[in-house]
């Protein structure tokens, strides 16, 4: 017996129920049954778990963006400008909330539902109500048919490949933790653990949206779905511990640890230990091995020895260590919580960090606006111009726009070919074989094989803009309905529909700004910059928390926003066509996006460390010194926010050299003058904890610096079409 | 004698001249940027988004009244 691949089973069964969709809606007679074809196709995942939640997401996007549909229609039915008006903003919140990490496809597919029913109801008034049912019922209906074959025929769940996943991303951590402890003793170097790093944030994103398909169709992962979620926060928790800790180990590699921290190795063994025990259980093994509270001893009288900078770093280094021990203990607690070891009633771990509240995402903002800008364009042209499609050209030109705005990093016009050749393949099937069909059993082989030919030719995910482009063109193109006509106007006039409808999302792709991947990069740098330089100018030892709610929630924006950006700047740096900036290659442009993250992280290091009380003996003795140093470092970064591609005066690296001696010199002579008693443990703490923050700040600047003069700026800056 | 535009007919489908004219001229001003991209030319331009959409309107004027009858 032939034992059939995965993908050819998924390829069955997406054929099946499209087949089987079809066939109820032109049974019961209900118009445009393409929406039950198109509801089938996008649910249509590897997972019955994972078709589950789209379904539930589509259903509920569908009733939402209905209901607002009906408002709109009721309060301004009369009033064309009103209408498109009120559209346009709904369309613009759900753009904005769909590019956003809460039910993007939900608000997606509300925003164009909304549009849909608004579009169509706009010419057949009277007819609003039963288009908004009718679109509800086939959506419903569609995803109701693929959810029984799904769960019915060769069943797929996810909690096969979640536990997968989730052990895979675990071991990347410990094999992470343990490069990391061979980095900070002098051995292997950073970019040998890069790899490692980027299948560490690949895995958890992995893990994330596993965990909600296994919730939905693995009883045994949603009786504890409560604790994988607290497993991954700890497990994103660990991610940036670990980043920290390897910032960190520039300042502390010539220090001799051993003896500063005498129990550091066994603290070491600990934790891998923990991480060992913790692979075990995710593996369905018992663990022989119960975490030991370690407290990280500093030896009083080798620090002595040290100067105030590396005394400053050690405080730093303790504090990550300190936060990694408390991290994998309560991530050991959480799995064996998890596996039923023993429950160790673990508390969830708080990484802190700023509340994302009201803060507003620049670029959704900015994704919003060029979608409320194609809906307005593609409006008036339908108004005054009347193009091919008519009503159906506003709604699928903004629904392109959102689909844009969903992958910003990719060019608009890469939806050209895959809908230019599914608009052909269907153009064969409508003009050349429906006409000698009769009778839905034969349309049912059709549309089964044409599903099917699609599903299995465009199965591997780094295809699914084909196979988006081949199922949207073949069921719209198509134009089943009861009863069935052939026309090739309006074939010929629908394929115009969509390349005009393409072709107009990537001219409005230039609202508000060019978006070929080196201009936004440049765009993001100098945004950073800024921000930066605002969140150095709040940093000052003698600066009040004053400016009232618009001070704070400029913080809370620019501090989310500046640890957001390294990744958008991965994403488009990844992006940029190297062939055409000689010199210049991917890996320059990745070493210097690394630099970023860890300058935002240490930005985010000095907030934090800045947030502690300082004592006023300190702060009155070098607030100059301090002071000189700050608007040093905000100037510069005033100066790269102009232009990225400016070089500091001088050496940098000296320039930091002399400036450290200095403040050396001054922290001496402040802390002699202090009497016995008057600096508490606590005061030393916090102002080493400052002190070594700005002076990794320095340093990571110092490293941008050096980097940022091997790019060839002014040729990225040059206009391109 | 009154000037009448000959049209193109696909399929019974009746097409403007101005339309393939139209087509034409977009993928030649296509075509015109990528070059004048690829040869670094496009640094002369103080907006090409604008400058592209001016080489399409030449172009489809240009296809109009040399290459498409009328």
């Amino acid at each position: 017996m032939t034992i059939l691949s995965t993908h050819t089973k998924e390829a069955i069964k997406t054929g099946l129920a499209m087949t089987i969709a079809y066939g109820i809606a032109l049974y019961l007679d209900w118009g445009k049954p393409h929406w039950a074809g198109i509801a089938v196709a996008m649910v249509s995942l590897s997972t019955a778990g994972q078709s589950l939640n789209k379904g539930v997401l589509r259903m509920l996007g569908t009733l939402v963006g209905g209901a607002a549909a009906l408002i709109f229609l009721a309060l301004f039915f009369q009033a064309r400008w009103s209408m498109i008006f009120s559209l346009s903003l709904y369309i613009g919140f759900c753009t904005y909330m769909l590019t956003g990490k809460k039910y993007p496809y939900a608000w997606f597919v509300s925003g164009f539902v909304c549009l849909v029913i608004c579009v169509n109801a706009g010419t057949t008034a009277e007819q609003a109500f039963q288009i908004a049912v009718e679109r509800t019922q086939e959506t419903g209906m569609g995803i109701l048919v693929y959810s029984f074959v799904s769960v019915f025929l060769w069943p797929q769940r996810s909690a096969g490949a979640f536990n997968n996943a989730v052990r895979k991303l675990f071991a990347t951590q410990a094999q992470l933790y343990r490069a990391y402890l061979g980095l900070m003793a002098d051995k292997g170097t950073a970019e040998e653990s890069q790899p490692l790093k980027l299948q560490e944030a690949q895995l958890l994103s992995q893990v994330e949206q596993l965990l909600i398909a296994a919730e939905t169709d693995s009883y045994e992962v949603r009786k504890v779905r409560q604790q994988w979620q607290r497993f991954l926060d700890q497990s994103t928790a660990l991610m940036k511990v670990l980043e920290r800790w390897r910032q960190s180990f520039a300042e502390i590699q010539e220090l001799k640890l051993k003896r500063l921290m005498p129990n550091l190795e066994s603290l070491g063994c600990e934790i891998d230990l923990r991480f060992q025990q913790i692979e075990h259980m995710l593996a369905g093994e018992k663990p022989d091995h119960m975490p030991q509270v370690i407290t990280l001893k500093m030896d009083k009288t080798e620090t002595l020895s040290l100067n105030h900078f590396q005394k400053a770093a050690v405080t730093v280094t303790k504090t990550q260590l300190d936060r990694l021990e408390a991290v994998s203990r309560l991530l050991f607690g959480c799995v064996q919580d998890i596996k039923g070891y023993g429950r160790q009633g673990s508390i969830p771990h708080h990484e802190e960090h700023p509340s994302s509240g009201l803060a507003i995402d620049l670029d959704r903002l900015r994704a919003a606006i060029m979608v409320i800008a194609t809906l307005w364009i593609s409006f008036l042209i339908w108004v005054y111009i009347d193009p091919s499609g008519h009503a159906m050209f506003v709604q699928l030109t903004t629904t392109f726009a959102m689909v844009a705005a969903m992958m910003p990093q990719l060019p608009v016009s890469m939806l050209l070919l895959p809908f230019g050749l599914g608009s052909a393949f269907a153009g064969v099937i409508y003009i050349f074989i429906m006409p000698h069909l009769s009778g839905y059993a034969e349309l049912a082989v059709l549309i089964f094989a044409a599903t099917f030919a699609i599903y299995y030719l465009f199965w591997e995910p780094r295809q699914a803009l084909a196979k988006a482009g081949g199922i949207v063109t073949f069921v719209v193109l198509i134009f089943v309905e009861n009863p069935q006509t052939y026309s090739f106007a309006k074939y010929a006039n629908s394929v115009a529909m969509f390349m005009l409808g393409i072709a107009l999302v990537v001219a409005t792709a230039y609202i508000p700004t060019s978006p070929r991947p080196e201009k936004v990069f440049l765009r993001l740098l100098r945004r950073y910059f800024r921000h930066a330089e605002f969140l150095m100018s709040r940093l000052a030892l003698d600066w009040e928390k004053r400016g009232g709610w618009v001070g704070r929630w400029k913080m809370m924006l620019y501090q989310n926003d500046l640890l957001e950006l390294p990744q958008k700047l991965a994403v488009f740096g990844g992006q940029i066509d190297h062939r055409l900036f000689s010199g210049n290659t991917s890996e320059q442009v990745q070493k210097l996006v690394n630099n970023l993250r860890a300058l935002a992280l240490r930005l985010k290091g000095l907030v934090d460390a800045r947030e502690y009380p300082q004592a006023a003996l300190l702060v009155r003795e070098l607030i100059d010194d301090i002071r000189v140093w700050r608007t040093a470092v905000e100037e510069l970064f005033c100066r790269w926010s102009n232009d990225p591609a400016t070089e500091p005066d001088g050496d940098l690296q000296k320039r930091l050299a002399a400036r450290l001696a200095k403040v050396e010199t001054r922290i001496s002579r402040t802390l002699s003058l202090a009497e016995a008693g008057e600096l508490s443990e606590e005061d030393y703490v916090n102002f080493y904890r400052l002190l070594g923050s700005y002076r990794g700040l320095s340093e990571t600047l110092v490293g941008y610096a050096q980097l940022a003069q091997g790019i060839n700026w002014p040729q990225w800056e040059e206009t391109r079409f | 004698m009154q000037y009448i535009p000959k049209e193109f007919v696909i399929g019974g489908v009746y097409m403007p001249p101005l339309l393939i004219a139209a087509i034409l001229g977009t993928t030649a001003a296509v075509a015109m940027a990528r070059l004048l991209n690829r040869y670094r030319l496009s640094r002369y331009f103080f907006y090409p988004p604008l400058v592209f959409v001016a080489l399409a309107a030449i172009f489809t004027i240009l296809f109009g009244t040399v290459l498409i009858p009328s």
